[in-house]
């Protein structure tokens, strides 16, 4: 691309925010009821975390993998990707999150030290079951307009992102959280160029896991010192 | 004020006079060819009306079948009022698919000027691209095909004067926006016979002015302006500031109007392409090309007043 520097966010822009807020809602009246459920299995995740016994645990990485699989598929290729076309480049990138985390489920329980890293890691995976679908609902104005983690894919991100700093002691944990980075970022692009205010709510949860990320890499530096 | 009707180059008349063998083989347009809402391709002579219809954001609904019939109703009426053309390209998300879904709820209207665009870097994929195109718009060709933002524009280039000698295509064209590689549109446009050539120009995106519409109307390139409204973002920079008590004189009654007048008036342009999703707003465009234009002291005035708020 020549001339990249004379290209804006809004030089990229591919749909306006109504038939974007409108795609959600549609979305999400489809699957009805199915977010009752999906809520519930969200905090069978959290408590699985929590508890860290094999058998939760395992089933707790194991339902993230299903969110994954389940929005890479119902989401960015049966719907976002009609409106949004390099999504569709997206979808066998969330396949593939969704088939690590699997990998990771069949491994045995590790665990960060508890901290600012773990409380850092609840705030966002708590924030992605609860604090986001209700700030989705009030930005977009109803209730169908809730993003629920399993179902789309910015607070699959974030949740991901919460469990992994949380959670997850390996050194694969930098190479799982990639996708979720990576995914955020563009969400946050593409919610300002159609100026959604919700690009800064997940600025902020971005923002947020850095502070956690910056956390637990500092903190061993540190002690070894 | 004195108020001009756009005149050309004797060269282009003469073109003109070659249209009537080209009537027979193409849909007549809907208009009347002495209509002062229709402007001259200078390569072939045909008459198009100055005012088409973009589909860039606005037609990109996806599966939303409330959109759908709202853009579909946008289309209609563009047709109803004596529009023509219509430009998309595999860019722009689901637009095809819209404007398919437009023509199809239409009867599929002869009258339509169907214009899009190649936009892949693979040469090679070109043809398969413009034939995956078609299908969306469910037409049995396309009367202008471009080269969106200059992409592999020389290979492509290539793909689409075959196609037109072939007569699976009426006309050749390029594109670019909001001002980006004039220099290089400027090269295409002296070496290749190109019929149309597409670029952003308005009341405030002027350097047009310097080299492309000169050149164009020297070469004898039909021009088609995109973005006249910078993506709605002039439209909104001037919502609540009062037009000038002039603007009745030339029949300019909101800023959009204004705005399509300032750049019907240059002779070098052919057509104009706002995208809208509402029937007002495609009713306030096409009226804008049936009345009288501003002169060039005119035009002046009207950038100086932009300019000033």
């Amino acid at each position: 691309m020549t001339e990249w520097w004379t290209y804006s966010l809004h030089s990229f822009l591919l749909f306006s925010p109504r038939v974007y807020w409108r795609l959600i809602e549609h979305y999400n009246q489809s699957l009805w009821p199915l977010q009752i459920p999906v809520l519930l299995l969200g905090f069978v995740v959290l408590y699985g975390l929590l508890r860290r016994q094999p058998r939760t645990w395992r089933a707790a990485w194991a339902l993230l993998a299903c969110g994954w699989f389940f929005v890479g598929w119902g989401y960015l290729d049966q719907r976002y990707a009609a409106i949004n076309w390099p999504v569709k480049y997206m979808v066998p990138v969330f396949f593939l999150e969704g088939l690590l985390l699997l990998v990771l489920a069949a491994r045995r329980p590790t665990d960060v030290r508890p901290g600012a890293g773990r409380r850092l890691g609840l705030v966002l995976l708590c924030y992605a079951l609860a604090g986001h679908p209700l700030v989705t609902a009030l930005l977009g104005g109803a209730w169908s307009a809730a993003e629920l983690p399993g179902l789309l894919p910015d607070p699959t991100a974030i949740a991901t992102l919460g469990a992994l700093l949380g959670w997850k002691k390996s050194r694969w944990r930098g190479v799982l959280m990639v996708i979720p980075v990576l995914w955020c970022f563009y969400s946050v692009l593409c919610l300002l160029a159609i100026d959604a205010p919700a690009a800064w709510v997940m600025l902020g949860a971005l923002g947020l896991a850095a502070i956690a990320g910056w956390g637990l890499v500092w903190t061993p530096i540190r002690k070894r010192r | 004020m004195s108020i001009h009707r756009p005149t050309f180059s004797r060269r282009i008349l003469l073109k003109g006079l070659g249209a009537l063998a080209l009537a027979t083989a193409f849909p007549a347009p809907a208009l009347s060819a002495a209509d002062p809402r229709m402007r001259l391709i200078p390569s072939t002579g045909e008459r198009l009306p100055m005012v088409g219809l973009g589909s860039w954001t606005t037609f990109n609904v996806g599966g939303d079948q409330q959109l759908l019939d709202q853009c579909a109703d946008v289309i209609a009426h563009f047709v109803k009022a004596g529009g023509r053309l219509i430009d998309s390209s595999p860019m722009y998300g689901s637009s095809q698919d819209t404007i398919g879904y437009g023509l199809n709820k239409l009867g599929r209207p002869g009258a339509v000027f169907a214009a899009d665009k190649v936009w892949t870097w693979s040469v090679a994929e070109g043809r398969e691209q413009i034939e995956t195109s078609r299908r969306k718009w469910g037409i049995p060709r396309f009367d202008l095909l471009q080269v969106h933002n200059l992409l592999s524009w020389e290979g492509h280039l290539k793909t689409l004067f075959a196609m037109k000698a072939a007569g699976d295509l009426r006309y050749v064209g390029i594109t670019t926006s909001d001002g980006r590689r004039h220099g290089e549109l400027a090269q295409v446009m002296r070496t290749r016979p190109l019929d149309f050539v597409q670029f952003t120009y308005n009341i405030v995106d002027r350097e047009a002015e310097q080299r492309l519409l000169p050149l164009a109307m020297d070469r004898g390139i039909a021009v088609i302006v995109n973005r006249p409204f910078q993506q709605g973002g002039l439209i909104e920079r001037l919502r609540g500031r009062p037009l000038p008590s002039w603007a009745d004189e030339i029949g300019a009654g909101s800023w959009a109007q204004f705005i399509l007048k300032f750049i019907l008036s240059h002779p070098a342009v052919t057509c104009v392409i706002p995208a809208t999703t509402r029937v007002d707003h495609v009713q306030e465009n096409v009226a804008v090309a049936g009345s009288v234009l501003p002169d060039e002291a005119l035009r002046r005035r009207m950038a100086a007043y932009v300019r000033a708020l």
